[in-house]
Protein backbone atom coordinates (compact mmCIF):
# COMPACT_ATOMS: atom_id res chain seq x y z
CA UNK A 1 0.00 0.00 0.00
CA UNK A 2 1.50 3.32 -0.89
CA UNK A 3 1.84 5.78 1.98
CA UNK A 4 0.01 8.51 0.07
CA UNK A 5 -3.21 6.58 0.09
CA UNK A 6 -3.35 6.41 3.85
CA UNK A 7 -2.95 10.17 4.11
CA UNK A 8 -5.53 10.90 1.51
CA UNK A 9 -8.19 8.69 3.00
CA UNK A 10 -9.64 11.76 4.69
CA UNK A 11 -10.81 12.90 1.25
CA UNK A 12 -13.37 10.09 1.31
CA UNK A 13 -14.83 11.54 4.48
CA UNK A 14 -14.65 15.03 3.02
CA UNK A 15 -16.73 13.85 0.08
CA UNK A 16 -19.26 12.37 2.52
CA UNK A 17 -19.39 15.68 4.39
CA UNK A 18 -20.04 17.56 1.14
CA UNK A 19 -22.73 15.05 0.20
CA UNK A 20 -24.41 15.54 3.59
CA UNK A 21 -24.39 19.31 3.13
CA UNK A 22 -25.91 18.87 -0.32
CA UNK A 23 -28.62 16.71 1.24
CA UNK A 24 -29.37 19.42 3.80
CA UNK A 25 -29.49 22.37 1.39
CA UNK A 26 -32.75 24.27 1.65
CA UNK A 27 -34.42 24.33 -1.75
CA UNK A 28 -37.53 25.59 -3.47
CA UNK A 29 -40.38 23.08 -3.20
CA UNK A 30 -40.24 22.02 -6.85
CA UNK A 31 -36.55 21.21 -6.70
CA UNK A 32 -36.78 19.63 -3.28
CA UNK A 33 -39.10 16.94 -4.64
CA UNK A 34 -36.44 15.77 -7.07
CA UNK A 35 -33.39 16.36 -4.91
CA UNK A 36 -31.35 13.13 -4.97
CA UNK A 37 -29.73 11.39 -2.05
CA UNK A 38 -26.12 12.47 -2.53
CA UNK A 39 -24.84 10.55 0.47
CA UNK A 40 -26.18 7.24 -0.81
CA UNK A 41 -24.56 7.86 -4.21
CA UNK A 42 -21.21 8.74 -2.67
CA UNK A 43 -21.40 5.69 -0.45
CA UNK A 44 -22.08 3.34 -3.35
CA UNK A 45 -19.28 4.90 -5.36
CA UNK A 46 -16.72 4.40 -2.62
CA UNK A 47 -17.87 0.87 -1.92
CA UNK A 48 -17.56 -0.04 -5.58
CA UNK A 49 -14.22 1.75 -5.96
CA UNK A 50 -12.44 0.74 -2.74
CA UNK A 51 -14.46 -2.08 -1.12
CA UNK A 52 -11.52 -3.01 1.10
CA UNK A 53 -11.69 0.42 2.75
CA UNK A 54 -15.30 1.46 2.67
CA UNK A 55 -17.82 -1.16 3.69
CA UNK A 56 -20.64 -1.92 6.03
CA UNK A 57 -19.04 -0.24 9.03
CA UNK A 58 -18.59 3.04 7.14
CA UNK A 59 -22.14 2.77 5.83
CA UNK A 60 -23.41 2.22 9.35
CA UNK A 61 -21.57 5.27 10.69
CA UNK A 62 -22.74 7.45 7.81
CA UNK A 63 -26.29 6.25 8.41
CA UNK A 64 -25.99 7.16 12.06
CA UNK A 65 -24.80 10.65 11.12
CA UNK A 66 -27.77 11.06 8.80
CA UNK A 67 -30.06 10.06 11.64
CA UNK A 68 -28.57 12.72 13.88
CA UNK A 69 -28.80 15.34 11.13
CA UNK A 70 -32.34 14.51 10.09
CA UNK A 71 -33.64 13.95 13.57
CA UNK A 72 -34.93 10.48 12.73
CA UNK A 73 -34.73 7.63 15.22
CA UNK A 74 -31.07 6.75 15.80
CA UNK A 75 -30.15 3.61 13.90
CA UNK A 76 -32.82 3.97 11.22
CA UNK A 77 -30.62 5.09 8.36
CA UNK A 78 -27.73 3.17 9.89
CA UNK A 79 -29.71 -0.01 9.30
CA UNK A 80 -30.89 0.80 5.79
CA UNK A 81 -27.47 2.07 4.70
CA UNK A 82 -25.75 -1.06 6.05
CA UNK A 83 -28.06 -3.25 4.03
CA UNK A 84 -27.51 -1.15 0.92
CA UNK A 85 -23.76 -1.43 1.52
CA UNK A 86 -24.09 -5.20 1.88
CA UNK A 87 -25.73 -5.53 -1.54
CA UNK A 88 -23.23 -3.11 -3.06
CA UNK A 89 -20.40 -5.28 -1.73
CA UNK A 90 -21.98 -8.35 -3.28
CA UNK A 91 -22.24 -6.66 -6.65
CA UNK A 92 -19.23 -4.36 -6.78
CA UNK A 93 -17.22 -6.44 -9.27
CA UNK A 94 -20.11 -6.55 -11.69
CA UNK A 95 -21.01 -2.88 -11.22
CA UNK A 96 -17.47 -1.93 -12.19
CA UNK A 97 -17.83 -3.70 -15.51
CA UNK A 98 -21.30 -2.46 -16.39
CA UNK A 99 -21.73 0.27 -19.01
CA UNK A 100 -22.61 3.61 -17.52
CA UNK A 101 -26.37 3.40 -18.15
CA UNK A 102 -26.74 -0.04 -16.69
CA UNK A 103 -24.61 1.08 -13.77
CA UNK A 104 -26.99 3.96 -13.13
CA UNK A 105 -29.94 1.58 -13.10
CA UNK A 106 -28.29 -0.79 -10.65
CA UNK A 107 -27.36 2.14 -8.41
CA UNK A 108 -30.95 3.34 -8.53
CA UNK A 109 -32.05 -0.16 -7.61
CA UNK A 110 -29.69 -0.27 -4.63
CA UNK A 111 -30.83 3.15 -3.45
CA UNK A 112 -34.41 2.05 -4.05
CA UNK A 113 -33.96 -0.90 -1.69
CA UNK A 114 -32.52 1.46 0.89
CA UNK A 115 -35.40 3.93 0.44
CA UNK A 116 -37.98 1.18 0.78
CA UNK A 117 -36.42 0.02 4.03
CA UNK A 118 -36.15 3.59 5.27
CA UNK A 119 -39.79 4.16 4.41
CA UNK A 120 -40.93 1.12 6.36
CA UNK A 121 -38.89 2.05 9.39
CA UNK A 122 -40.00 5.67 9.24
CA UNK A 123 -43.64 4.73 9.00
CA UNK A 124 -43.12 2.58 12.07
CA UNK A 125 -41.40 5.26 14.11
CA UNK A 126 -42.54 8.60 12.71
CA UNK A 127 -46.00 8.16 11.27
CA UNK A 128 -46.59 11.17 9.07
CA UNK A 129 -48.27 11.17 5.71
CA UNK A 130 -45.86 10.31 2.91
CA UNK A 131 -46.92 10.43 -0.71
CA UNK A 132 -45.69 8.75 -3.87
CA UNK A 133 -43.44 11.77 -4.43
CA UNK A 134 -41.15 10.08 -1.91
CA UNK A 135 -39.82 8.05 -4.84
CA UNK A 136 -39.07 10.96 -7.18
CA UNK A 137 -35.45 11.47 -6.01
CA UNK A 138 -34.72 7.94 -7.19
CA UNK A 139 -35.07 9.17 -10.78
CA UNK A 140 -32.63 12.03 -10.26
CA UNK A 141 -30.25 9.61 -8.56
CA UNK A 142 -30.19 7.47 -11.69
CA UNK A 143 -29.80 10.46 -14.00
CA UNK A 144 -27.06 12.11 -11.98
CA UNK A 145 -25.09 8.95 -11.25
CA UNK A 146 -22.71 9.19 -14.27
CA UNK A 147 -21.64 12.69 -13.26
CA UNK A 148 -21.20 11.76 -9.63
CA UNK A 149 -19.20 8.77 -10.78
CA UNK A 150 -16.88 10.89 -12.95
CA UNK A 151 -16.49 13.53 -10.25
CA UNK A 152 -15.59 11.06 -7.53
CA UNK A 153 -13.36 9.03 -9.86
CA UNK A 154 -11.38 12.15 -10.67
CA UNK A 155 -11.17 12.92 -6.98
CA UNK A 156 -9.93 9.42 -6.31
CA UNK A 157 -7.28 9.64 -9.04
CA UNK A 158 -6.23 13.11 -8.01
CA UNK A 159 -5.58 12.01 -4.45
CA UNK A 160 -4.53 8.45 -5.36
CA UNK A 161 -7.01 6.90 -2.99
CA UNK A 162 -7.02 3.15 -3.39
CA UNK B 1 -21.31 -11.38 9.58
CA UNK B 2 -20.55 -7.68 9.64
CA UNK B 3 -23.97 -7.01 8.22
CA UNK B 4 -25.48 -9.03 11.03
CA UNK B 5 -23.63 -6.98 13.64
CA UNK B 6 -24.67 -3.74 11.93
CA UNK B 7 -28.30 -4.79 11.77
CA UNK B 8 -28.36 -5.85 15.41
CA UNK B 9 -26.66 -2.64 16.53
CA UNK B 10 -29.12 -0.50 14.57
CA UNK B 11 -32.08 -2.44 15.86
CA UNK B 12 -30.91 -2.05 19.45
CA UNK B 13 -30.28 1.67 18.93
CA UNK B 14 -33.67 2.20 17.35
CA UNK B 15 -35.41 0.29 20.08
CA UNK B 16 -33.87 2.31 22.89
CA UNK B 17 -34.15 5.63 21.10
CA UNK B 18 -37.78 5.14 20.20
CA UNK B 19 -39.02 3.49 23.38
CA UNK B 20 -37.41 5.30 26.23
CA UNK B 21 -35.36 8.12 24.80
CA UNK B 22 -32.38 6.81 26.77
CA UNK B 23 -30.02 8.00 24.08
CA UNK B 24 -30.61 11.71 24.50
CA UNK B 25 -27.01 12.36 25.56
CA UNK B 26 -25.64 10.23 22.74
CA UNK B 27 -27.81 12.05 20.22
CA UNK B 28 -26.75 15.33 21.79
CA UNK B 29 -23.04 14.53 21.36
CA UNK B 30 -23.51 13.24 17.84
CA UNK B 31 -25.51 16.24 16.64
CA UNK B 32 -23.11 18.64 18.30
CA UNK B 33 -20.31 16.97 16.34
CA UNK B 34 -22.31 17.43 13.14
CA UNK B 35 -23.51 20.98 13.82
CA UNK B 36 -20.98 22.57 11.41
CA UNK B 37 -22.61 20.73 8.50
CA UNK B 38 -25.97 22.27 9.36
CA UNK B 39 -24.52 25.74 9.59
CA UNK B 40 -22.68 25.34 6.27
CA UNK B 41 -25.85 24.11 4.56
CA UNK B 42 -27.58 27.26 5.76
CA UNK B 43 -24.90 29.57 4.30
CA UNK B 44 -26.35 29.98 0.77
CA UNK B 45 -29.75 31.15 1.97
CA UNK B 46 -28.07 33.27 4.62
CA UNK B 47 -25.98 34.84 1.88
CA UNK B 48 -29.01 35.64 -0.28
CA UNK B 49 -30.76 37.17 2.69
CA UNK B 50 -27.67 39.25 3.48
CA UNK B 51 -27.41 40.32 -0.17
CA UNK B 52 -31.04 41.34 -0.15
CA UNK B 53 -30.42 43.47 2.92
CA UNK B 54 -27.36 45.15 1.38
CA UNK B 55 -28.80 45.87 -2.01
CA UNK B 56 -31.51 48.32 -1.06
CA UNK B 57 -32.05 51.85 -2.15
CA UNK B 58 -31.89 54.71 0.30
CA UNK B 59 -35.55 55.29 -0.34
CA UNK B 60 -36.48 51.73 0.59
CA UNK B 61 -34.39 51.91 3.72
CA UNK B 62 -35.87 55.13 4.97
CA UNK B 63 -39.34 53.83 4.19
CA UNK B 64 -38.84 50.64 6.15
CA UNK B 65 -37.25 52.65 8.94
CA UNK B 66 -40.33 54.87 9.11
CA UNK B 67 -42.57 51.82 9.15
CA UNK B 68 -40.65 50.29 12.01
CA UNK B 69 -40.77 53.53 13.96
CA UNK B 70 -44.53 53.70 13.55
CA UNK B 71 -44.83 50.12 14.67
CA UNK B 72 -42.71 50.75 17.74
CA UNK B 73 -44.83 53.76 18.60
CA UNK B 74 -48.05 51.77 18.39
CA UNK B 75 -46.60 48.91 20.41
CA UNK B 76 -45.32 51.33 23.05
CA UNK B 77 -48.75 52.85 23.50
CA UNK B 78 -50.25 49.39 23.84
CA UNK B 79 -47.59 48.57 26.39
CA UNK B 80 -48.72 51.47 28.60
CA UNK B 81 -52.10 49.86 28.90
CA UNK B 82 -50.48 46.50 29.58
CA UNK B 83 -48.51 47.84 32.54
CA UNK B 84 -51.69 49.14 34.14
CA UNK B 85 -53.49 45.87 33.41
CA UNK B 86 -50.67 43.87 34.90
CA UNK B 87 -50.80 45.84 38.10
CA UNK B 88 -54.54 45.45 38.26
CA UNK B 89 -54.29 41.74 37.58
CA UNK B 90 -51.72 41.32 40.33
CA UNK B 91 -53.99 43.17 42.73
CA UNK B 92 -56.97 41.01 41.87
CA UNK B 93 -54.88 37.86 42.21
CA UNK B 94 -53.78 39.08 45.60
CA UNK B 95 -57.39 39.56 46.60
CA UNK B 96 -58.18 36.05 45.44
CA UNK B 97 -55.13 34.73 47.20
CA UNK B 98 -53.61 33.03 44.15
CA UNK B 99 -50.03 33.09 42.95
CA UNK B 100 -48.96 35.87 40.65
CA UNK B 101 -47.90 35.03 37.15
CA UNK B 102 -44.39 36.15 36.39
CA UNK B 103 -42.52 36.19 33.14
CA UNK B 104 -39.81 33.56 32.89
CA UNK B 105 -36.62 33.83 30.88
CA UNK B 106 -36.94 34.25 27.13
CA UNK B 107 -34.54 34.15 24.23
CA UNK B 108 -34.75 35.00 20.55
CA UNK B 109 -33.40 32.38 18.13
CA UNK B 110 -32.89 32.40 14.38
CA UNK B 111 -34.28 29.66 12.19
CA UNK B 112 -31.55 27.78 10.32
CA UNK B 113 -32.90 27.11 6.89
CA UNK B 114 -32.08 23.48 6.15
CA UNK B 115 -34.02 20.79 4.34
CA UNK B 116 -36.20 18.58 6.47
CA UNK B 117 -38.14 15.55 5.37
CA UNK B 118 -40.96 16.59 3.04
CA UNK B 119 -44.22 16.26 4.95
CA UNK B 120 -42.59 16.62 8.35
CA UNK B 121 -43.16 20.01 9.93
CA UNK B 122 -39.87 20.63 11.64
CA UNK B 123 -37.47 23.54 11.82
CA UNK B 124 -33.93 23.89 13.12
CA UNK B 125 -32.86 26.88 15.23
CA UNK B 126 -29.44 28.26 16.10
CA UNK B 127 -29.68 27.91 19.87
CA UNK B 128 -28.87 24.78 21.82
CA UNK B 129 -28.11 23.41 25.27
CA UNK B 130 -25.32 25.99 25.69
CA UNK B 131 -28.08 28.60 25.87
CA UNK B 132 -30.13 26.33 28.10
CA UNK B 133 -32.57 25.00 25.53
CA UNK B 134 -34.17 21.72 26.62
CA UNK B 135 -36.33 19.04 25.04
CA UNK B 136 -40.01 19.83 25.41
CA UNK B 137 -39.53 23.57 25.60
CA UNK B 138 -42.29 25.73 24.13
CA UNK B 139 -41.44 27.92 21.14
CA UNK B 140 -43.37 31.00 19.99
CA UNK B 141 -43.16 33.50 17.19
CA UNK B 142 -44.39 37.09 17.20
CA UNK B 143 -48.01 35.96 16.85
CA UNK B 144 -48.41 32.76 18.81
CA UNK B 145 -47.28 29.25 19.66
CA UNK B 146 -45.37 27.49 16.89
CA UNK B 147 -44.15 24.27 18.46
CA UNK B 148 -41.83 22.55 20.87
CA UNK B 149 -38.20 21.46 20.98
CA UNK B 150 -37.74 17.76 20.19
CA UNK B 151 -33.95 17.44 20.23
CA UNK B 152 -31.03 19.61 21.21
CA UNK B 153 -27.33 19.70 20.54
CA UNK B 154 -24.93 22.21 22.04
CA UNK B 155 -25.47 24.79 19.35
CA UNK B 156 -28.65 23.93 17.51
CA UNK B 157 -31.97 22.33 18.20
CA UNK B 158 -34.88 20.87 16.32
CA UNK B 159 -38.45 22.01 16.72
CA UNK B 160 -41.62 20.10 15.96
CA UNK B 161 -44.28 22.50 14.72
CA UNK B 162 -47.84 22.31 16.01
CA UNK B 163 -49.08 21.57 12.49
CA UNK B 164 -47.11 18.31 12.24
CA UNK B 165 -49.35 15.28 12.23
CA UNK B 166 -47.48 13.88 15.23
CA UNK B 167 -48.24 16.91 17.36
CA UNK B 168 -51.09 17.77 19.68
CA UNK B 169 -51.54 20.80 21.89
CA UNK B 170 -54.14 21.31 24.63
CA UNK B 171 -56.13 24.50 24.06
CA UNK B 172 -59.05 26.44 25.46
CA UNK B 173 -61.44 28.82 23.78
CA UNK B 174 -60.64 32.34 24.86
CA UNK B 175 -64.28 33.44 24.95
CA UNK B 176 -65.93 30.55 26.72
CA UNK B 177 -63.15 28.53 28.30
CA UNK B 178 -64.14 25.32 26.50
CA UNK B 179 -61.22 22.91 26.42
CA UNK B 180 -60.01 20.79 23.52
CA UNK B 181 -56.95 19.23 21.99
CA UNK B 182 -55.66 20.71 18.74
CA UNK B 183 -54.04 18.16 16.45
CA UNK B 184 -51.78 19.02 13.57
CA UNK B 185 -52.69 17.47 10.25
CA UNK B 186 -49.50 17.88 8.28
CA UNK B 187 -50.97 20.81 6.35
CA UNK B 188 -49.56 24.30 6.55
CA UNK B 189 -51.21 26.55 9.19
CA UNK B 190 -53.97 24.05 9.78
CA UNK B 191 -55.14 22.38 12.99
CA UNK B 192 -58.15 20.28 13.84
CA UNK B 193 -59.78 20.15 17.26
CA UNK B 194 -60.51 16.89 18.97
CA UNK B 195 -63.02 16.12 21.71
CA UNK B 196 -65.26 19.14 21.27
CA UNK B 197 -68.80 18.23 22.28
CA UNK B 198 -71.48 19.11 19.74
CA UNK B 199 -73.09 21.29 22.35
CA UNK B 200 -69.90 23.12 23.25
CA UNK B 201 -69.86 26.89 23.25
CA UNK B 202 -67.61 27.52 20.30
CA UNK B 203 -68.04 29.71 17.23
CA UNK B 204 -66.20 30.44 14.04
CA UNK B 205 -63.61 33.12 14.61
CA UNK B 206 -62.99 32.14 18.23
CA UNK B 207 -59.43 32.48 19.40
CA UNK B 208 -57.83 29.39 20.91
CA UNK B 209 -55.24 29.81 23.65
CA UNK B 210 -52.85 27.24 25.03
CA UNK B 211 -54.49 25.90 28.17
CA UNK B 212 -51.39 24.90 30.09
CA UNK B 213 -52.72 21.42 30.74
CA UNK B 214 -49.92 18.93 30.34
CA UNK B 215 -47.40 21.45 31.65
CA UNK B 216 -45.66 21.55 28.30
CA UNK B 217 -46.98 24.82 26.93
CA UNK B 218 -47.54 27.73 29.29
CA UNK B 219 -51.08 28.93 29.80
CA UNK B 220 -52.61 31.72 27.76
CA UNK B 221 -50.62 32.02 24.54
CA UNK B 222 -52.59 32.32 21.29
CA UNK B 223 -52.51 29.17 19.17
CA UNK B 224 -55.14 29.33 16.44
CA UNK B 225 -58.48 30.78 15.42
CA UNK B 226 -61.48 28.64 14.52
CA UNK B 227 -62.28 28.71 10.82
CA UNK B 228 -64.81 25.95 10.34
CA UNK B 229 -67.33 24.36 12.62
CA UNK B 230 -69.66 21.48 11.77
CA UNK B 231 -72.01 20.29 14.46
CA UNK B 232 -74.13 17.25 13.95
CA UNK B 233 -76.50 16.35 16.75
CA UNK B 234 -76.21 12.69 15.80
CA UNK B 235 -72.55 12.68 16.62
CA UNK B 236 -71.18 13.44 20.03
CA UNK B 237 -68.20 15.40 18.82
CA UNK B 238 -68.15 18.44 16.56
CA UNK B 239 -65.78 18.81 13.65
CA UNK B 240 -63.71 21.93 14.27
CA UNK B 241 -60.94 23.25 12.07
CA UNK B 242 -58.63 26.11 12.93
CA UNK B 243 -55.86 28.19 11.40
CA UNK B 244 -52.73 28.88 13.38
CA UNK B 245 -52.09 32.48 14.35
CA UNK B 246 -48.34 31.93 14.22
CA UNK B 247 -46.91 32.31 10.75
CA UNK B 248 -44.84 29.11 10.74
CA UNK B 249 -42.42 30.31 8.10
CA UNK B 250 -39.19 28.57 7.24
CA UNK B 251 -37.09 31.66 7.86
CA UNK B 252 -37.09 34.34 10.50
CA UNK B 253 -36.98 34.39 14.25
CA UNK B 254 -38.62 32.48 17.04
CA UNK B 255 -38.89 33.02 20.77
CA UNK B 256 -37.89 30.38 23.29
CA UNK B 257 -39.56 30.65 26.67
CA UNK B 258 -38.56 29.13 29.96
CA UNK B 259 -41.07 28.19 32.59
CA UNK B 260 -41.08 30.52 35.54
CA UNK B 261 -39.12 28.87 38.35
CA UNK B 262 -40.87 30.74 41.12
CA UNK B 263 -44.32 29.45 40.24
CA UNK B 264 -45.46 26.30 41.94
CA UNK B 265 -45.43 23.41 39.54
CA UNK B 266 -48.59 21.42 39.63
CA UNK B 267 -48.14 17.70 39.83
CA UNK B 268 -50.23 16.98 36.81
CA UNK B 269 -49.65 13.66 35.15
CA UNK B 270 -46.90 14.27 32.66
CA UNK B 271 -48.40 13.26 29.39
CA UNK B 272 -46.01 13.30 26.47
CA UNK B 273 -47.17 15.91 24.02
CA UNK B 274 -46.15 14.51 20.65
CA UNK B 275 -48.73 11.81 20.24
CA UNK B 276 -48.21 9.18 17.66
CA UNK B 277 -51.49 9.01 15.88
CA UNK B 278 -52.33 5.80 14.21
CA UNK B 279 -52.66 6.57 10.58
CA UNK B 280 -52.56 4.38 7.58
CA UNK B 281 -49.86 5.05 5.06
CA UNK B 282 -49.84 3.92 1.52
CA UNK B 283 -46.55 4.02 -0.23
Amino acid sequence: MNPDARNNYYMVWMSFAVAMILNLLPLPKALELFWPDWVAMALIYWIVAIPHRVGILTAWLIGLFIDALEGSVLGLHALSFSIMAYFSLLLYQRIRLFPRVKQALVVALLIGVQMLLTLWLKNLTQPIERTMSYWLPLMSNAILWPWVFILLRDLRRQFRIN
Amino acid sequence: MRLFVAVVCSAVLMFFDHRDRHLETFRHTLSTFLTPLIYVADLPSEFFFWGGERIMTRDQLSKSNQQLKDEIFILRTQLQKLVALKAENAQLRNLLGTQQKLDGRRLVADIINVATEPGAHEIVINKGSVQGVFVGQAVLDAYGVIGQVISVSSLHSRILLITDSRHAIPVRVERSGERAVALGGGQLNHLSLQYVRSTADIKEGDLLLSSGIGERFPDGYPVASVTKLVTDSNRSYAVVEATTVAHLARTGQVLLIWPDESSDVLNVVDEPEPVTTEATHES
